[in-house]
């Protein structure tokens, strides 16, 4: 399998634990007021309107799917990226602004569909692919890249909303957590031993 | 408001500065000490992986201070992340995994035992380890090492016992002790800055494994900022003042050093004027100050007649092999290292490098992390990625490895023609591209680690080669090398400016070589010696 040059790039830096400040580095493309030109404030939401929330949904569960386990859906992991864009990550604005339009271009292109949301399952898997290999088809990945759009934004911000604390908006009713086990803060009581078993049972 | 003068002017209070801090105060000097960053309490730190570890929290925003990095002097330098340290009082202890070393007799006697090797410039430090133990002793009684004596074959000799028992081996721990020992190594408890037993009016940890890369909400691990700082306030001679960024130092007609030049907390400039001043920034920001602090007396910038400031800097070298196992390894319990092995820390010449490195712990730091600990062939997204976190999250470790990064001249910090920080000063620019003999290192020390897990019971493992991390390193050092030749060298054996004889640097600038493991504690016992020699020679130094 041969690594793009984001993963790579992006796993050095997670591995480090530089993650966010590797893509903070990242240059944006357009101008905001310009890819921000026809945002409604009228969605009750913090940043996105109904249309981004909704992509930004649809992407976010397909990069953590729901089985017979909780996905980023339900997680509400586009809430939680909602509410660090209009805070916190407000630098990375324009990247999801820009990302969004991206993605529905490439529907257009790759599938003859208006929207990314319109897609089936599979035609969206098959886009975020050609994402990831900085081939979908579309204008806008020219000023931005796909790839970097998938991992700097979505699959980041994702992993933070499925996986972080809850008190930051996503993770509800701690699915994340409950997925794989992980039993949260620990302080004051810690663990105590055994910490692990040597064999198996 | 005017600075009254003082005694001593320390800049930054991290490993080295908070140890200056206490033991000059103690000694009756009135000390002064800037820091650029807050001053944390508590009630700041938490067990929030998202909050406290991926939002950077106690890292420098690299928006007001960022770094430009090259790896060939030809190419431009790019800005971005590449300096991991922490700015705040306690400076990078305030989130280090507290590996506490003595380093080895050999790594004081690098060009001695190894000679010289193409395109590295290595050299003996000015002292040995011998000259040093004591101050180890003293470093860890002082910040409060838990550890085994004795349980490394490798070790230096010493002649007294931690002052604690070691921390329980966790998960990742007992698969090194199984693996290491089923393969003929010597894995042993790492000695770690971190109480088992209440030690100093500190609590002892309790395991909750948001540890290395998160500040300790009990105080358990010795950060400066609980350890040696509040015993350097409680003597009332010590002023630390956070949010003062240090941007010259300025010089008399002798040539001495006269005041820091700050910018106070409300955006004012300040001149403190001292009788000694000790530089603590670390190996980027100490020698970016220096750099930064041209005079007609030093037109090449302070302490830099040798022309060395800024040169020889290393990382080290880093590579991490990770595995999954068929039963609960479960990396999220206790801190980041209890079991180390050093098997490969000495030359031995039939593996085709020299020196060598530790293979030290796990690396886990929380949940968001975890998603990106995929092996090469695994996707990062979709059913197969979630399916993987449950089945692996408790079932995952790794061992990370630190070894020696030769010391290269051409490996250089110095001020960026074009990029500046939030204060308008050219920023430190890194030039550093890693030895032949640092990738054979970490690649051979790196297979040695995947083949210990294989032992251990490992069904699958991967990684294991060298990261290109650069600056995304927390260890930075030598970048004003000790040496007793002033032209071949920028600091004495004490740490003292060869140039300007009321100047001393005992942070990790100092180093000559940078050894195979976690540079803290011998920061730290280099301060303790350094502030010995000071309170030793205060007639002479005219404090």
């Amino acid at each position: 399998m041969t690594e793009n040059v984001s993963r790579r790039g992006f796993l050095k830096a997670a591995a480090s634990g530089t993650a966010l400040l590797f893509l903070k580095g990242v240059e944006g493309a357009a101008s905001l007021s310009e890819a921000m030109g026809s945002k409604t404030t009228t969605s009750g939401h913090k940043f996105f309107d109904e249309h981004q929330w909704a992509t930004v949904e649809a992407l976010t569960a397909q990069i953590v799917p729901t089985d017979k386990y909780p996905g980023a859906k339900e997680a509400g992991v586009v809430n939680y990226i909602d509410i660090a864009l209009a805070t916190i990550y407000s630098a990375q604005q324009e990247m999801y602004v820009l990302g969004i339009k991206g993605v529905d271009q490439s529907a257009k292109a790759m599938f003859k569909k208006d929207r990314f949301i319109d897609l089936q399952l599979e035609e969206q898997i098959a886009l975020m692919k050609a994402m990831e290999q900085d081939k979908a088809p579309g204008q806008i990945w020219k000023e931005l890249a796909a790839s970097s759009f998938l991992y700097d934004c979505l699959l980041t911000h994702t992993f933070e909303g499925f996986y972080g604390d809850p008190q930051y908006g996503g993770n509800k009713d701690y699915v994340g957590w409950a997925l794989v086990g992980f039993p949260g803060p620990s302080q004051p009581r810690g663990y105590a031993p055994p910490f692990a078993r040597m064999t198996e049972e | 408001m005017g600075n009254k003068k003082v005694d001593v002017c320390i800049i930054g209070t991290g490993a080295a500065g908070g140890v200056m801090c206490k033991e000059l105060s103690q000694a009756g000097f009135e000390v002064v000490a800037l820091e650029v960053g807050p001053f944390f309490t508590p009630a700041d730190f938490a067990n929030d992986e998202l909050g406290q570890s991926i939002r950077f929290f106690f890292l420098p925003d690299p928006e007001k201070f960022p770094n430009t990095l090259r790896t060939d002097p030809k190419e431009k330098a790019e800005p971005g992340f590449h300096v991991a340290r922490n700015l705040g009082v306690g400076g990078s202890t305030l989130t280090y995994c507290a590996l506490s070393w003595r380093y080895h007799e050999s790594d004081f006697k690098v060009r001695s035992v190894d000679g010289t090797v193409p395109g590295a410039s290595i050299e003996d430090w000015p002292f040995a380890y011998d000259e040093l133990e004591p101050f180890y002793e003293k470093a860890e009684y002082e910040i409060g090492v838990s550890g085994l004596a004795y349980a490394n074959p490798f070790d230096p000799p010493r002649k007294k016992p931690y002052p604690m028992p070691p921390l329980l081996p966790i998960g990742a721990g007992q698969m090194c002790i199984k693996g290491a020992k089923k393969l003929g190594y010597h894995p042993f408890p790492t000695p770690m800055a971190i109480n088992t037993i209440w030690y100093d009016g500190r609590p002892p940890c309790v395991y909750c494994g948001f540890c290395g890369w998160y500040a300790c909400m009990r105080a358990a691990r010795g950060s400066t900022l609980n350890n040696v700082i509040p015993k350097a306030l409680a003597t009332g001679k010590c002023d630390i003042r956070p949010h003062c960024m240090v941007r010259e130092i300025t010089v008399d007609a002798s040539g001495k050093a006269k005041a820091a030049i700050y910018v106070d907390p409300q955006g004012k400039e300040q001149a403190l004027e001292a009788k000694l001043f000790v530089l603590c920034g670390g190996a980027i920001e100490s020698a970016r100050l220096l750099l930064l602090s041209k005079s007609g007396k030093y037109p090449q910038g302070l302490a830099n007649s040798s022309g060395l400031v800024g040169k020889n800097m290393m990382y080290h070298i880093q590579a991490q092999a990770e595995g999954v196992f068929p039963w609960p390894v479960n990396a999220f319990k206790g801190p980041f290292s209890t079991v180390c092995v050093h098997d490969f820390y000495e030359t031995d010449t039939k593996r085709g490098f020299i020196r060598g490195g530790t293979i030290e712990g796990s690396t886990y730091r929380g949940p968001i992390t975890f998603q990106w600990r995929r092996p090469p062939d695994e996707p990062l997204w979709g059913q197969r990625h979630k399916d993987f976190s449950r089945e692996y999250f408790a079932h995952w470790m790794a061992l990370l490895l630190h070894g020696e990064d030769l010391p290269q001249e051409s490996s250089t910090i110095d001020l960026d023609p074009d990029v500046k920080d939030k204060y308008g000063l050219p920023v430190a620019r890194i030039t550093h591209k890693y030895h032949e003999n640092d990738y054979k290192a970490a690649n051979y020390i790196g297979a040695r680690a995947r083949e210990i897990m294989g032992a251990a019971g490992a069904t699958k493992t991967w990684g294991g080669e060298l990261e290109e991390l650069h600056g995304q390193s927390a260890h930075h050092m030598g970048t004003c090398r000790m040496g007793n030749d002033p032209k071949k060298s920028v600091l004495d054996k004490w740490c003292r400016a060869h140039d300007v004889p009321n100047l001393f640097v005992p942070d990790a600038s100092c180093f000559v070589t940078s050894a195979g493991a976690n540079p803290a504690l011998t920061i730290q016992a280099i301060a303790f010696r350094t502030a010995d020699y000071i309170i030793r020679s205060a007639k002479r130094l005219d404090l």
